[in-house]
């Protein structure tokens, strides 16, 4: 990698970071195209450098919200049973897939992201404290804007298993952190909290990039000067995108940026058909 | 319902494995820049990053860097699992127990 390259990487991460910050998602989205389309790299190496920086910027985020008490800790590991599964056997598909095959499912994960930031359904439910099978995964946390503390319980936990088996899937498959699925599969059909679930998909996303990206890490898959110019590029643009999130996420914003994840999935799909 | 105990533990893990594993990586990453090329950028492995890092190769230390942030989640299952036990949690120790399995089942694929 020469010093230009290494400089424009650097640049993309951070800007991956920022964004990801600032609408809530993990950088792969964004890092994935990057690579790909602007700087040539093979779906494989890309997908293994976001995994890294998808942990980088995960674990910076999952400090502050498990330090904040958002974090349902007991929910994330349960689920993480099933997201680390279903990494573990996208991992191991994508290692054996053709670039084409991942181009094209990345580009329609890139749709389903942009009508996820136009639509960001919410359901505000949430069910009483109590156990859930066999297992009590009530939380609750202070809702410092509302001055009062939240407690939910949490309800049908074999679907949300079997939704969150798909996410991590998808997250060894292409790289990228899955919360676009497991947010609001915990959120509406788990009763729990908006930002609670928030903050536990972002714990969740560490150990499921993690399984998936030791199986990258084998296979070489993981190129070591690569995966950090990005990871440390993200964390960088993540940390700047916390403080400015609340002050420029706004509809607009939110619709341009779909728009622009539209655009890069048609570039996606036609770089699967071999036209780019 | 949520444990201080656990989360201070867990945030703390996460925080110290993540600043120690980026500053890893920036330094390896400024040293790699000064010399570029000097060694071919594949990932090493344990052994052979540490074996790098003696011989005054820079790569060793970036991909030290990686797989301590690799290893950083895996250490927050490790505290949690520690923590569930000394609560007497034993389904949430097989819950966790059950995490690790997986990982450890993508370690012995990854290592093949």
């Amino acid at each position: 990698m020469d010093a230009v390259a290494a400089l424009g990487i650097l640049g993309f991460s951070v800007l991956a970071g920022l964004i990801g910050a600032i609408f809530g998602l993990g950088g792969g989205i964004i890092i994935i195209p990057s690579l790909t389309l602007l700087f040539g790299y093979p779906m494989q190496l890309a997908i293994g450098a976001s995994l890294i920086a998808v942990i980088a910027s995960s674990t910076g985020a999952a400090t502050h919200y498990v330090d904040q008490g958002l974090t349902n800790i007991r929910l994330a590991m349960v689920l993480e049973v099933a997201t680390t599964l279903g990494a573990v056997i996208g991992a191991l598909i994508a290692v054996y897939l053709n670039q084409a095959v991942l181009a094209f499912a990345f580009a329609l994960i890139l749709i389903y992201a942009a009508y996820y930031m136009l639509t960001k359904p919410e359901s505000v439910c949430t069910y009483p404290p109590g156990p859930c099978g066999p297992l009590d995964l009530s939380c609750s946390y202070v809702d410092k804007a509302e001055g009062k503390e939240i407690e939910y319980g949490v309800k049908q936990l074999g679907k949300g298993m079997a939704a969150s088996a798909g996410a991590g899937g998808i997250s060894g498959l292409l790289g990228v952190g899955g919360g676009i699925i497991k947010v609001p599969v915990m959120n509406l059909w788990m009763g729990v909290p908006m930002r609670a679930a928030c903050a536990t998909s972002n714990f969740m996303i560490g150990v499921t990039a993690l399984a998936g990206a030791i199986v990258h890490y084998g296979y070489g898959d993981v190129v070591p000067v690569l995966a950090a110019v990005v990871a440390v590029g993200v964390f960088a643009g993540a940390s700047i995108g916390t403080r400015l999130a609340d002050r420029l996420c706004g509809p607009n914003l939110k619709k341009t940026f779909a728009v622009i994840l539209g655009f890069v999935s048609l570039l996606m799909l036609l770089k699967a058909v071999g036209l780019m | 319902m949520p444990t201080p105990a656990l989360n201070r533990r867990i945030s703390f893990v996460l925080l110290s494995g993540m600043v120690l594993s980026l500053s890893l990586m920036a330094v390896g990453l400024a040293l790699y820049a000064l010399n570029p090329g000097a060694s071919k950028d594949v990932a090493l492995g344990p052994i052979e990053a540490i074996r790098a890092l003696m011989s005054g190769d820079p790569l060793g230390l970036v991909d030290l860097g990686i797989m301590l942030l690799i290893a950083t989640p895996l250490a927050r299952l490790i505290v949690a699992l520690w923590q569930f036990a000394r609560g007497r949690e034993w389904k949430m120790v097989v819950v966790a127990v059950l995490v690790l399995g997986v990982v450890a089942v993508a370690v012995l694929l990854g290592g093949r």
